[in-house]
This record gives C-alpha cells, structure tokens and sequence, in this order.
C-alpha cells in the first residue's frame, strides 16, 4: 500500500517535471497605426510616481513591491534612495511637502534602475523554475540560446508582457522589433542571449514611455 | 536728442524714442533667455558678457543657513561698551569675547557656555581662526529682509524677493555658465532654499536637480550599473534602442509625442546617457567598499578615486547630511558636472561629531530656546564646514593658472535675522525672528575684507549702504534684497544686461 502511494506520487512528480511549460496564448496581435494618428491637443500627460511606479511594475511582473528594485540588495530604490528623483516627496528631512510635478534628468535613469532590476528578478525566477513562470515560460532553449527566434513562443510572451504592462494587445511593429531583439542578440557575442533578451524586453516595456506616463 | 524750447519731444523724436524703447522691451527678455545664442560678435568686442565669456565657467555655492544666521552673534558683533545703556537689554557681548581681527573690519565672537539650551553639551566656539585666515576672501553686506517666515524668507534669500523674473540665484548662474554642463544646478537644501524660481522660460537644465539623500543619490546616476545580474551595457543599449524607436512610432508616443512632458522626457533621456558616459556613478560615490552594509564591489560598483580623502576630511558624513553634502559638491565642481550648488544643514537633530549633537534640532532657529549658544554652536558648523570645503577648492586645480575656489563664490544666503532684546544681562535667552541681518559672501571674486553697511551700536541694528558706491548709509534700514541678489551675481561676473537689477558694483573685487 504504502509503496504504491510512494509510486503514485513519483509518478505524479516526474510529470510535473518533465512536461514542457505551456507557453502563453498567442497574442491577437493588432495591425499598427499608420501616420493618422491624431495628436492629443492637451497633451496633458503625468509620471507614475514612486509608488505608483513601483506597484505597477510589481503588479504585472508578479513580485512583491520591496522586491521590485533595492540598491546594493537593500535600500529601497523607490520609496528611499530615489524617491525624489521619481518624483515623491520628502517633508521629515529637507522638508519637500510637494513633488516638483516634472520630471528631473536623472529620472529616466532611475526608471531604468527600477524596470531593469524588475526584469532581471523576474527573468532569473522564471528561468529557474520553468514550470511556474510567470511571464517567460514555454520558450523553448537550445543551451543558453533560444532555440527557435522565430518560433511563435517569442510572440506569445511578447503578447503576455505588453498585457500585463501595458494592457493591450502588442502592434505588429513591436512583435517584429522584439523578435529582431531576438535575432541581433543570438549573433552578438553574449554568453546567454536568452537570458539577456528576456531581460531586454522586459525592460524595454516596462520602461518605455507608454508604460510610465498616464 | 535734444529736447525742444517748451522741454517736449517733437513728434519725430518722440516716435524715435518709443521705437527704442519698444526694442530694448522687446529684445531684452530673448537676450536674458537665451544669451549664448544671441550674443554676438559685436556685443563681445563691446564688452557685454567681458566676464561671462571668457570661456570658462563660475561657480556657484549657496550655503542655506536655515533658521536665521545672525550676523550680529559673529562678524559684525557688538561690545557691551559700545551700546551705553542699552547694553543690557540687548544682544550686546562682554568685551571681551567680541575679538578684533587684526587689519580688518571684521569681528569674531568667542562663546563658552555649560549647555546647549536644554541639550546638556558644553559649547565652547572660536570664530577668530576662520576670519583671520579668509578675512582677504570675505564680505559682509547688511541687509533688511520682506518676510520673517522661514519658508519665505528663505526662497527670498536666493531670489533677491523675485528681482530677476523670480529667478533663483543658483538658476541665473546655471543658465549663464552651465552650457555642457551635466547637471548645472544640484540642490540639497531645505525648505525655501529648495525651491525652483518662478521664471517658467529658462531651459529645463537650469532648474535644481533635487538631492535629498547625497550619500546614495550617485547611485541613480547610471541606467544599469550595479543591478546585480543585469545584462552587460551592450544588451542594455540594443533594448534602449528597440525601445526607444517603438516609443516614438507608438500611437502613444504619436497622441502625447508634443506634450510637454515627453518633449522634456526625449531630453531627458538623452541627457542620462551623458552622465552615464562620465562613469558619475563611481566619480561621485564618496561612500566605501564595507560589507555587509555597503557592499559595492559584491555589486561591480567602486567607491570614487576621491572618496577616501573626502571620508577623511568629511568623516562625520554618513551620519551628518550637511558632511555628506559638502563632500558631494565638492566633487560636482571638480568633475566639472555643475555650475550652481546649495547645500546646508536642516531643522533635525543629527546625532554625531566630538559633542554627540552635530545639528541641533531647527539649526539657527534653536535661537528661540537659546539664542547665543545656538547661534554659536551653528555658526562653528557653518564655518567648519565652509573651512574644508574652500580648502579642498583651493588644493584643486581649475586649469594651469587657477584653482578651483578661484572661480567659485561662496553665498551663506540666511532666513532673517534675530530680534535684538533680551532680559538684563541675560547670558541664556531666546530671540525671535527679525528682518535686520546682514550676509557672508566669501570668494576671490568679491571685494575682500569689506563690510559693506555696519551697525549702530546703541541698537545692534544693521544699517544699509549704497550698493554702486560701498558708501555707508546710517540710518537706512530699508529692504535691499535685490541689492545682494544683484551684488553675488555681480562679483561672479555675471552678464546683467536687461535683468534691471540695481548696480552693485561695491560687492565686486
């Protein structure tokens, strides 16, 4: 009996192991807009903000807030070291009751400090456990390459990432210039091109501009 | 233009006159907002902007003494002989702890005192070393102020009370000499101090990149570097690109692409990469390889090359903001990364330093609990700090023949000053906020060892001065912030043209 159950469970935990992650469904991937796009009149765009920033990234990358971004793996990036930088405010110690309301020019640099150390959490988690991947999941390797570029696996995860950050459907243009991504960094001389170009991506969307203004 | 026999115009001059003052109105703010482009050739050779143009740029430190440094408890004190009766009643010193400094018009003030108000710390305080050894460097310049609240008075200090479009000092010299510069004006202040001018017109690069926090703000000063587990720089920039690209061409980028903020964003970016490209991230960096707490080589960061003999001259810095500061200013001068700097101590208490208080709570406003030991015990902060930060400005070249405090003028901007009465012969007491005071400008640049104004001794009150001549001029007591707004920036050299700042000529060496 109890044998039984211990093959049972062996079983049942190899195929866990050994099924390949499904990967995520294909986008409905939307035609991109041609030069008639109209131009806002008011053009009345804000930043995120620290906390909104960081929540947002946290919310679509599946992690917890404290682990979005910390400088030297422990200073909090948004709510410490770069509040003010992403706009917050710091009334206890220099007495700053208001955010400036623009952004400064250090401020698309630490947008790239919190979207990269986002990514790079969430691509290492994701790699090293495949069967739970959150985003990157059923893009199939050869080594440290990704084994098919122009699989459809990279459009789906495309698809997932631009949902989860950006709530929309990904352009075509974006698939083909994250494929292409795909391909530049396969030829460049990078230890782990598949690695780097999940991280890449990654980080191109959730710093890119649509993805930190409202 | 000669004016007829009844002492009018005619009509043709008149029409004249006013096309020339339609001009000058007209031409005047595009001159302001946009010198280096539309400086001419001619106007060089004339001598407009002699100074500003000479190819090299000025510096700019603003030491916000927030709560009201009163310039009476230090270079312009008073001797209880002097004041006659009213000595007792007013913020008079025994004789002899008011001491001359030899071949100068400046005074310092010797202050012992068995506490620090309610704080049990000894105060013992000696501004004679400091003025005997920068007397030649140094100019006081009395002052009335508009405002006794803190905030106002403090953003007052840096705008001459809006004398120039409500353009802040700091702003004025970044627009002037920070062409190419990085980030030509960091604020690390509080309050007033830190708030940007209301001229809306200026580049964006002219106002104050905020620093709250200079031990770790260096940090923010690359995209990528010290990410544990980031790709390399070369996967960074191929994801910038791709980014960058889909951005613009995005129906985003095309509704929003005219907003002001992504105008400003596109520059932005592109002005990151230059401070990437400087490695400011290292340079910057004062703080130490010191694992488990700061663990930068676990992460391929490096403290800066610099970072060691500032740790030794600043050791307070990880625990005193204003420490962290000074050592952060130092190095935006000499890797040439601003023009324009303002640092200075803030309201909280810093626990630190040889008495185990390096900031009392409110700075210079501690004065309400304890005038003189607070004022004394700030003005010893104030003066030590600026005594190593000129000596390091001194010790760096700025090229072959100048060093870098040769360049740079040191502005100790203030609130307010403090009301003079107090209870007979009391050597404790508290004082409120008063708009009398007077100034410290401290720079090669500057008419050395001068008072500019003085004091009545029978009331410890400043009077003013005329600010073209240096004249003295008892018995005015009249607002005169445009007067030192317009004095710092004349000393720098700065091009004043169309500003209609008042002539300050005595402020310049």
């Amino acid at each position: 009996m109890f044998r039984n159950a211990l093959m049972t469970l062996s079983v049942v935990t190899a195929g866990c192991f050994c099924a390949p992650p499904a990967p995520p469904p294909p986008p409905q991937v939307m035609e991109s807009p041609d030069a008639g796009v109209g131009a806002s009149a008011r053009g009345n765009l804000r930043f995120k903000g620290p906390e909104r920033l960081v929540n947002d990234v946290a919310a679509a990358l599946e992690l917890r807030a404290d682990q979005v971004c910390t400088e030297l793996g422990q200073y909090q990036c948004a709510s410490l070291v770069h509040n003010v930088a992403l706009g917050g405010v710091d009334p206890y110690g220099p007495g700053l009751y208001e955010p400036s309301g623009i952004t400064a020019v250090t401020t698309p640099l630490v947008v790239d400090r919190v979207a990269l150390s986002a990514c790079t959490r969430r691509v290492d988690a994701d790699l090293a456990t495949p069967q739970s991947a959150v985003v990157f999941r059923g893009v199939p390797l050869n080594g440290k390459k990704l084994a098919n570029p122009d699989g459809s696996e990279l459009p789906a995860v495309i698809g997932e990432l631009t949902r989860r950050v950006l709530a929309r459907e990904p352009y075509d243009r974006e698939v083909s210039r994250y494929v292409q991504l795909a391909r530049e960094l396969d030829a460049s001389p990078e230890a782990e091109p598949a690695r780097a170009w999940m991280q890449a991506v990654c980080f191109a969307v959730v710093s890119s501009t649509e993805s930190v203004f409202y | 233009m000669s004016l007829r026999s009844n002492g009018r115009l005619s009509r043709r001059q008149a029409l004249k006159a006013l096309s020339l003052a339609a001009a000058g109105t007209s031409l005047s703010p595009l001159l302001a907002g946009c010198r280096s482009a539309l400086v001419t050739e001619e106007d060089v050779e004339r001598g407009v902007r002699r100074d500003a143009l000479d190819g090299k740029p000025r510096f700019l430190i603003t030491i916000a003494a927030a709560g009201g440094a009163s310039i009476i408890d230090s270079f312009l004190a008073v001797r209880a002989s002097e004041a006659g009766q009213s000595a007792a009643r007013l913020n008079t010193f025994p004789d002899s702890a008011v001491q001359a400094v030899s071949g100068s018009p400046f005074r310092a003030v010797r202050y012992m005192g068995p506490r620090l108000g309610a704080i049990p710390i000894a105060v013992n305080t000696n501004q004679l070393a400091f003025a005997q050894k920068y007397r030649d460097d140094m100019l006081v310049a009395t002052s009335t102020g508009t405002s006794v609240n803190h905030v106002i008075a403090q953003k007052r200090a840096i705008t001459g009370n809006a004398a120039w479009k409500g353009r802040t000092l700091q702003e004025v010299v970044a627009l002037q000499w920070g062409q190419g510069f990085p980030l030509p004006n960091v604020n690390m202040a509080v309050g007033g101090y830190a708030e940007r001018g209301t001229d809306g017109s200026l580049p964006a690069s002219c106002y104050a990149e905020t620093v709250t926090g200079p031990s770790l703000w260096p940090l923010g000063l690359d995209g990528a570097k010290g990410i544990r587990g980031a790709p390399s720089r070369e996967v960074v920039e191929l994801a910038r690109r791709a980014r960058n690209e889909l951005d613009d061409g995005s129906v985003f980028g095309r509704t929003f692409g005219a907003s002001d903020a992504l105008t400003r964003w596109r520059t932005q970016r592109a002005d990151g990469a230059k401070l990437e490209v400087q490695d400011l991230i290292t340079k910057l960096n004062v703080i130490p390889d010191m694992p488990p707490q700061i663990p930068l080589s676990q992460y391929g960061l490096a403290s800066s090359p610099d970072g060691a003999r500032l740790r030794q001259v600043f050791p307070e810095f990880f625990t005193d903001p204003f420490e962290a500061q000074a050592a952060l200013a130092f190095l935006l001068l000499k890797h040439r990364v601003s023009v324009a700097v303002t640092i200075g101590p803030d309201f909280n208490v810093t626990v630190g330093g040889p008495t185990g208080i390096a900031n009392p709570p409110l700075a210079f406003d501690y004065s309400h609990n304890d005038h003189r030991g607070g004022q004394a015990y700030m003005w010893a902060r104030i003066l030590g700090i600026i005594d190593r930060l000129v000596t390091l400005l001194k010790a760096e070249p700025f090229d072959a023949t100048e060093s870098l405090w040769d360049r740079t003028m040191l502005y100790v901007a203030t609130d307010f000053g403090r009301t003079r009465n107090r209870p007979d012969n009391a050597m404790e007491f508290g004082s409120g906020h008063d708009l009398n005071n007077g100034f410290l400008l401290m720079s090669p640049m500057v008419k050395g060892n001068t008072v500019l104004g003085g004091v009545d001794a029978a009331t410890t009150m400043a009077y003013g001065f005329d600010a073209r001549t240096g004249q003295a001029q008892p018995g005015k007591f009249v607002s005169n912030e445009p007067d030192i707004y317009s004095g710092v920036l004349t000393a720098m050299g700065a091009d004043l043209s169309g500003s209609g700042l008042p002539d300050a000529s005595a402020f310049k060496g």
